[in-house]
């Protein structure tokens, strides 16, 4: 598949058993409002969320690019530090009841200009060890995650991830 | 009383920015770091301006409220002022 293509299914996204972040909707200007369903990622404690994935039979070994769509509920300009990592559930072989080390990626993303507005942003994984080995066609376990510890992470409040719009395609 | 742990400023601090997340109160370009450094300087404030308050109450008020209750008044008169203010 050439690079640039969408090259993974994405579930709807479930709270890790700690630690998730939390369901909330933005309300929307117009006359009849939209209701926007965001999670919020606090900006003092480390939260999660976990997507189960499939990476599509074709996929050609180029790495994987995550886009995620963000917005922040009451700063702007400043910086959230945005990390995901990918546990490979391979056929007969990953114990999902045993401990699995994330190795995370990461974007130092810059929040909208203003709030209500989102920022749109990307986490590469190159092929191979970034992704845990994981192969075409193989479920896999995608986990995001702010860094609130991160020094670079100076964004007041909450980050929140428009989870619906989870985009991931080959590098 | 001494000024707040660090632990309980942090605690503060992390209660503040999910408060005004939940409301989506903007805060502009204010920097987390700002909004602790913040959360310190009030604190200190209230530590350095204790004695005055406390001077400050009429009395019989300062000899018979509790500490608690002088803090309620304060808290409660500060918050009016904010509604009056503010909306």
């Amino acid at each position: 598949m050439a690079s640039g293509e969408f090259i993974a299914s994405i579930s709807p996204a479930e709270p890790t058993g700690t630690d998730y972040a939390t369901f909330d909707t933005i309300e929307g200007g117009s006359t009849v409002p939209e209701r926007i369903g965001v999670y919020d990622f606090s900006g003092s404690d480390e939260e999660f969320m976990d997507f189960a994935c499939v990476l599509l039979p074709q996929y050609d070994g180029g790495g994987l690019t995550l886009r995620i769509i963000w917005s922040a509920s009451v700063g702007f300009a400043n910086h959230t530090v945005w990390q995901a990592a990918i546990r490979r559930v391979a056929d007969d072989a990953e114990n999902l009841n045993t401990s699995h080390n994330y190795s995370y990626q990461i974007v130092e993303a810059a929040a909208p200009s203003a709030v209500g507005e989102v920022s749109y942003d990307e986490i590469t994984f190159t092929d191979g060890e970034q992704m845990d080995d994981l192969e075409a066609g193989e479920k896999f376990i995608l986990r995001i995650k702010r860094d609130p510890a991160h020094p670079n992470d100076d964004m007041a409040g909450d980050a929140e991830l428009h989870a619906q719009d989870l985009l991931i395609k080959e590098t | 009383m001494a000024v707040l742990s660090d632990a309980e400023r942090r605690k503060l601090w992390a209660e503040f920015m999910d408060g005004q997340s939940a409301a989506r109160a903007q805060m502009g370009t204010l920097t987390k770091a700002e909004l602790r450094a913040a959360v310190d300087a009030v604190d200190e404030w209230v530590d350095q301006n204790a004695v005055s308050y406390n001077a400050a109450l009429p009395e019989p008020a300062r000899q018979q409220l509790s500490a608690r209750q002088k803090v309620a008044i304060l808290a409660a008169v500060v918050r009016r002022r904010t509604e009056v203010q503010h909306g």
